[in-house]
């Protein structure tokens, strides 16, 4: 179940499948599929007697899940395969509530465990509903320039000012930033380890997880700023990026109605409060007793506060700009006379900081070509970050096994009277073990004497 | 009134530090944070010690 | 009808007082050099005068680059008004705010970072990686206190919060929300908000395409920030607040 889900370290089937995927294809796997050992997990928690420490390994788990899979996520060049690290993360952070619901249960901590729980089950949702959104922005991107390729991407937000715009708020929500869905989720699950932490059984579990889901937040952030800059603002970086086009109306109503989702959720959570409710029931009948967290209601006005606020700042800066004098000149950039699109900061230096951080999970694999002598002829530098768990752990494993495996395979050669030979011995092994260490059998472990 | 008096005193401390540490090298930038961070943890393991006795 | 009244007289304290912060601090620094510096209320003079300029923009720029600021300095008076002040309670409070507070603050470095983006030049991408990568660290650090403060009280709620004092940690706790009002302010061992072309640089490159108007947001929010900060490290270490025991404690 937790291949399915995608977990760190068997996650490692994810990131190719989801990004060569196609769009579409690409939201409903990181929306739905991956959720379906999700499902599994909490389907048989809910029902099977749990061992002593499950809930710790799979906080355990989702930890790892969340700031590992934001870490690879930094560190990739590709669109979706970046998106697809982040359903990594994010089934982490799913997995830190389940687990944390999971010692509840154990404790018999209710009050603080159906919280943890009704975040991870919301999550769950909000992950499906801003992941699709991301994917079919991705997808709406790559059908317009043909390349998946950060690097060569940018300024898209001129020709596909709606792709922007619905991706632009996907990243606000999948950085679990208020007022949008993701938030509501991420914060019902700090509510819940919050309760935790006063506990004295719990409070070693919780502490360390509040701090990196704290982190893993930063670091959704770092990234989310860096795909948007990068594909959608600036300069264009390549040709195919300049003559891009909006994606035809069929592709924009599916990130819309996506979109107004998000929002719904965030504006309105207690609206939703009765449906995960009714989910945290199912799983424990006992936590019928839960209350609406009073908080919820004021956290929607809050947010609906904080949304009529922005648009109005916006909309009044935007005036009092128009309307002071409204000048258009080339990027400033400290006194250059010509910037090209080529001096942008890339993905790649974007990340630069934090990828360095993660290096020693990462490993990232750098071809460094510095300028040398007073006329350097050429300079380059190139960082890529492999699916590390799988390139540098698991198929070293798996060649070790297919060498000793091609050894092997020298003994299976056809031979009819070889494998006579092999029968002879194998049998005159088994005599001499049974001479050897069994002769001495029968008469100490055997029937015992009447 | 405290309050006030405490925002006051606080950013006479940055303006201080500020011209203090003027000389600062900008690599020591996550240093400094981890070391913020480290406090912070260290403020909540003895919260938690004083809590407990 | 009260409660509207007082909500925007301290929205009013908010907006007003803010732009004196930085006016103390340079005077101090000032007088540490033995300089006589600029006057206390500089910021204001900059402020009302930037308001009055006109802007020049990118032309690489998308309206994204208006709409951050704004959102920005909505963001960081929101976290604001969230933030009760010495006895007065907070204008809404509820189990969770605090989260919510620290929330509305990286929504701010979203949008800042954001309009940073926009004008594709590689000194801003420079200031803005360096603040959301830095900006990992610092939240460690503030949700660290933030942990602090709620086993101190057992609650969630900012004015449960900081009512009390720190306790036994307290000064460690002072020190590292220091280091954090310093950090995420871009005062002088960060950087440096007198430089625009340092390397020392993250924040002040982030607006160096800005002008006008939206400098001054800029600037506006950058001030009500560190009074945010300020407030919240005094009123997290000392007992200020009203510690009456309240109804709720979880939700």
């Amino acid at each position: 179940m937790e291949s399915k889900a995608g977990l760190f370290p068997l996650h490692i089937w994810l990131p190719s499948a989801h990004a060569n995927a196609p769009s579409h294809v690409s939201a409903i796997l990181s929306g739905v599929a991956i959720k379906l050992g999700i499902y599994g997990l909490v389907r048989f928690s809910g029902w099977l007697p749990m061992p002593v420490g499950a809930g710790e390994v799979v906080v355990g788990l989702g930890l790892a899940s969340a700031v590992l899979g934001v870490a690879f996520a930094l560190g990739q060049h590709d669109l979706k395969r970046l998106l697809a690290y982040h359903s990594v993360e994010n089934i982490g952070i799913i997995l830190i509530g389940l687990g944390l619901t999971l010692i509840a249960t154990t404790r018999g901590h209710a009050t603080w465990g159906a919280l943890t729980l009704a975040g991870a089950l919301l999550h769950v949702w909000n992950h499906g509903l801003f992941k699709s959104l991301l994917f079919l922005g991705a997808g709406s991107v790559l059908h317009a320039t043909g390349t998946r390729e950060m690097s060569r991407l940018g300024g898209l937000w001129r020709t596909m000012p709606w792709t922007a715009a619905f991706f632009a708020l996907g990243a606000v929500a999948i950085s679990g930033l208020p007022p949008l869905n993701g938030f509501v989720s991420e914060w019902l699950v700090y509510l819940g380890m919050f309760g935790a932490v006063n506990q004295p059984t719990t409070v070693t579990v919780a502490v360390p997880a509040i701090i990196l889901l704290a982190m893993t937040g930063a670091l959704a952030l770092a990234c989310f700023v860096k795909v948007c800059g990068v594909v959608f603002l600036g300069a264009a970086r390549s040709p195919e990026a300049a003559g891009a086009h909006e994606c035809a109306v069929g592709m924009r109503v599916p990130m819309g109605v996506l979109a107004a989702a998000c929002v719904a959720i965030g504006l309105a959570p207690a609206l939703f409060w009765p449906a995960v409710h009714t989910a945290v029931t199912a799983w424990r009948g006992t936590w019928t007793n839960v209350p609406t967290p009073a908080s919820l209601v004021q956290l929607g006005w809050v947010h609906a506060a904080l949304v009529v606020a922005g648009v109005g700042a916006a909309a009044g800066l935007g005036w009092k700009a128009r309307r002071g004098g409204w000048r258009r000149a080339v990027t400033w950039d400290c006194g250059y006379a010509a910037p090209t699109a080529r001096m942008q900061y890339t993905a790649g230096s974007f990340a630069g900081i934090l990828t360095e951080w993660f290096a020693w999970a990462l490993r990232p694999e750098r071809h460094v070509h510095r300028p040398a002598t007073t006329f350097p002829p050429h300079a380059r530098f190139e960082e890529h970050t492999p699916e590390t768990v799988l390139e540098r752990g698991i198929e070293p494993c798996a060649r070790g096994v297919l060498r000793l495996a091609a050894v092997v395979r020298r003994l299976q050669h056809g031979r009819t009277h070889a494998y006579v030979l092999y029968l002879f011995i194998g049998l005159a092994a088994v005599a001499v073990m049974a001479l050897a260490w069994g002769g001495a059998g029968p008469r100490t472990s055997g029937t015992p004497q009447p | 009134m405290a309050l006030i008096a405490g925002v006051l005193l606080v950013t006479a401390a940055v303006g201080l530090v500020e011209s203090w540490l003027a000389r600062c090298a900008f690599r020591r930038v996550p240093l400094l944070l981890t070391t913020a961070f480290l406090l912070c943890v260290f403020a909540l393991l003895t919260a938690w010690n004083g809590g407990a006795t | 009808m009260t409660t509207v009244l007082e909500g925007l007289l301290r929205l009013g304290v908010w907006l007003l007082a803010a732009p004196l912060l930085p006016g103390l601090i340079n005077k101090v620094k000032a007088w540490m050099a033995g300089r006589r510096g600029p006057p206390v209320l500089q910021l204001y003079y900059d402020l009302a005068k930037l308001w009055r300029k006109g802007v020049v923009v990118s032309t690489l720029a998308s309206p994204g680059f208006v709409a951050g600021p704004a959102v920005a300095w909505v963001a960081v008076l929101g976290a604001a008004l969230l933030l009760p002040l010495g006895p007065l309670d907070a204008l809404l409070g509820f189990p969770g705010d605090v989260l919510l507070l620290i929330y509305l603050l990286a929504l701010a470095r979203f949008a800042t970072a954001w309009a940073a983006l926009e004008t594709g030049s590689a000194f801003e991408g420079m200031g803005a990686a360096r603040e959301v990568s830095f900006a990992v660290l610092a939240e460690a650090a503030v949700i660290t206190a933030i942990l602090t403060l709620s086993w101190q009280s057992r609650s969630l709620s900012l004015q449960e919060m900081l009512a009390p004092s720190a306790g036994p940690g307290m000064v460690l706790l002072a020190v590292g929300l220091f280091t954090v009002l310093l950090a995420e302010n871009c005062r002088v061992p960060f950087d440096d908000p007198n430089t625009h072309l340092e390397l020392t640089m993250i924040h002040e490159v982030m607006v160096l395409d800005h002008s006008g108007p939206l400098l001054a947001a800029v600037l506006h929010g950058a001030a009500m920030k560190l009074l945010l900060f300020a407030a919240l490290l005094v009123q997290a270490v000392l007992p200020l607040g009203d510690s009456r025991p309240r109804r709720r404690r979880w939700p």
